[in-house]
């Protein structure tokens, strides 16, 4: 196999992360990244991008270490240096405050990010209803750029896109030799997935360039991220929700719950309203399978599932699904020279 | 009773409005006058970034350091009220970088959240070994002044666009008491060898992705002669320049290559961010703030005057101490006047 043909499926953070981890590792590869939705059309593209993961609950601890780990490690880099402000990555620092304790004093990801320490009294005072936080610094994607940087990286490794819509993974088989299968809430309907499930999140965008801070409640519903052009005020977390469409009433109480948290945000302009669907579950699926069907083969790699925090692991996911497509192409060639035998 | 501010930065404005808001009630025929031939957005205050940072060190200056705890603490007692955004006011986090270890600095536990960088974050800097991270506040001066004229002009205080040459000028029309607030120019009016420019240069871009103050320090050169980053709520401020005894106000393009050159090396996305303008303004340096009372005597002309200059690179830092303090020396001055309780005669 000279020139394995990878496709993505998936235009998203992770379907983009993705290929272009593919790309490195495997440089012989051709990838094509065929979705029916492209940036600034997909989930990806509400969410605000803060790197504060996401604890899934059946994957090992660790392995969402790793991942977090790794993302941060490459935005961190890319954060420093020319390219953040094309790439749309920055530092931002702020507080998680909480109305009782939380169940763990040193979250998982506490060494990664910076300065992670307790909030000093002086600082809770700023948060009457509030008895405890964590003062920290991290990372923050502009999804929107972010997408188009992967984009504008995968064109320059010669990667196509297309927009397609993949109603079944074997229509991709012939054109393919490996299908990687990064359609986020998509896959409940591709592959069948019923452990998959969607949490609808309704965010605002705002302008309020004197919010320099990012402020988050601990029960993960109510936080005020500042990107470059907007601040991003959230938000819900509805189980179970299809609904696209932005709700009025969830949007006046999501400013009225932000603006308890930051006054100064009943100054803010221009409100934009925005959905996503997050994709969620148990555990992110980061896996590798071998579809059948009447003595065909179609090797598929999974990496989707990453809920409300896509963001946080996706390129440790990534560089997961491309060492998983290395696997598969030895396989796959390993095979072949077994026939030619 | 005629009281005229000259100078109408953040230290003549908010001296005004203290004493008004603590004196008004009691002294009802009190009158209060603004003179500036600068007005916002054309005063030193207005070119400032806005952050709220004391020096390095107080010199044993604690007087000073009280006043900029006043400053802080009453402005972060703002913070939550509906007027915030109108007068420029947030809250800002960030770092202070260092060749060295020093020692912490006197305002380490006014401002909030004070600690030693870790490892981890010194790798953004490179070049850099140590320093600090805390969180702090900007008030800037182009929201801030406006919001104090209005709050001073609600109050029926009258502003005059006009030099004053000296106090005596504004005796002989009538004034009581002169609040001197007039910054880098104040040698014009009484010569004081003690003040001097601390000439800045300023580059204002546009790089909202940058949401930290970086400070760098390089003790050799002394202070803001080094790179600094400054990220307002409508542009990002890069400098690094302080130049004792420099009275020019143009800007230099040999400054602007050092700004720009160092800034860029400190934040390497910088290089794509937008220039949007470039100011040059006077520190108004003095070893330490002049803030005290002078009876004035010319024939038969007396008056008094409360100098309030001399903050250098520090008087939006310092500001609302100096104006308590301020308010309180004209408060003995009023206490003086009942007690003297003259007969009223002609003033010449």
């Amino acid at each position: 196999m000279a020139s394995p043909k990878v496709a993505v499926v998936g235009a998203g953070v992770i379907g983009l992360s993705t290929a272009l981890c593919i790309t490195e590792t495997c440089p012989s590869c051709s990838v094509t990244v065929l979705s029916d939705q492209f940036s600034p059309s997909t989930t990806s593209d509400v969410a605000a991008g803060m790197l504060i993961p996401h604890t899934y609950p059946d994957t090992p601890i660790h392995r969402q270490k790793q991942w977090f780990k790794e993302t941060f490690t490459y935005l961190f880099a890319i954060s420093n240096s020319a390219e953040a402000s094309e790439a749309g990555i920055h530092l931002v620092s702020g507080w998680q405050v909480f109305k009782s304790p939380p169940k763990e004093e040193l979250p998982f990801w506490s060494d990664i990010v910076l300065g992670f320490r307790p909030m000093s009294e002086a600082e809770l005072q700023k948060f009457p209803q509030h008895q405890f936080g964590q003062a920290f610094t991290t990372l923050k994607c502009d999804c929107p750029s972010y997408l188009l940087w992967l984009e504008k990286r995968l064109k320059a490794t010669g990667t196509q896109m297309y927009t397609r819509k993949v109603a079944d993974l074997w229509e991709l088989h012939g054109e393919y030799d490996i299908v990687v299968n990064c359609t986020g809430m998509g896959a409940q309907q591709l592959v069948g997935d019923k452990q998959l499930f969607p949490v609808r999140g309704q965010v605002l965008k705002v302008r309020a360039p004197w919010v320099k801070l990012f402020i988050r409640d601990g029960d993960g519903l109510t936080y005020i991220y500042p990107g470059i052009h907007r601040v991003t005020l959230g938000g819900t977390r509805e189980k179970g929700s299809w609904s696209l469409s932005p709700d009025d009433d969830i949007t006046r109480d999501i400013f009225d719950r932000c603006c308890s948290l930051e006054p100064s945000l009943q100054g803010a302009q221009d409100i934009e309203v925005k959905v996503g669907l997050r994709p969620s579950r148990q555990c992110v699926r980061v896996q590798r399978e071998v579809l059948s069907q009447g003595g065909v083969k179609l090797p598929v790699i999974h990496n989707y599932g990453h809920g409300a925090g896509g963001f946080s692991v996706h390129r440790g996911t990534a560089n997961e699904a491309a060492h998983l497509v290395g696997e598969c192409i030895s396989t796959l060639q390993g095979s072949s020279s077994r026939a030619k035998l | 009773m005629r009281v005229a501010i000259i100078g109408a930065g953040v230290i003549g404005l908010s001296s005004a409005l203290c004493i008004h808001e603590q004196f008004h009630g009691l002294v009802p025929s009190l009158e209060l006058e603004v003179y500036a031939d600068h007005f916002t957005p054309h005063t030193t205050s207005d070119g400032a970034a806005g952050l709220w940072q004391p020096y390095l060190s107080d010199h044993g200056n604690l007087q000073e350091t009280l006043w900029n705890k006043e400053t802080f603490d009453h402005l972060l007692g703002q913070l939550h009220s509906p007027a915030a955004k109108e007068m420029g006011l947030f809250l800002i986090s960030g770092y202070n970088l260092f060749t060295e270890p020093v020692p912490d600095p006197s305002w380490k536990n006014i401002v909030l959240g004070f600690r030693n960088l870790t490892p981890k974050e010194l790798e953004l800097f490179p070049g850099y070994s140590y320093g600090w991270f805390n969180t702090a506040l900007m008030l800037e001066g182009r929201s801030y002044l406006p919001w104090l004229t209005n709050r001073l002009t609600q109050r029926g205080v009258k502003f005059f666009h006009k030099k004053v040459e000296s106090f005596q000028e504004l005796f002989s029309q009538g004034v009581d008491v002169v609040l001197n607030c007039s910054g880098m120019r104040a040698g014009h009016l009484q010569p004081d060898p003690e003040l001097q420019p601390g000439r800045g240069q300023i580059i204002k871009v546009l790089a909202p992705w940058v949401k930290h103050f970086i400070i760098t320090h390089n003790l050799k050169s002394g202070i803001y002669n080094s790179p600094y980053v400054i990220p307002g709520s409508k542009f990002t401020v890069l400098g690094g320049v302080y130049q004792h005894g420099n009275w020019s106000e143009e800007n230099s393009a040999k400054d602007h290559k050092s700004i720009w050159d160092s800034c860029c090396r400190l934040l390497p996305a910088l290089q794509k961010a937008k220039i949007l303008e470039e100011w040059s303004g006077l520190r108004p340096a003095r070893p330490s703030v002049r803030l005290e009372r002078e009876s004035i005597r010319l024939g038969n002309l007396q008056g008094e005057v409360i100098h309030n200059y001399g903050h250098g690179g520090f008087g939006i830092t310092i500001h609302w101490g100096c104006a308590m303090a301020a308010a309180r020396l004209f408060g003995s001055i009023l206490q003086e006047k009942q007690q003297l309780a003259t007969p009223p005669g002609p003033r010449l």
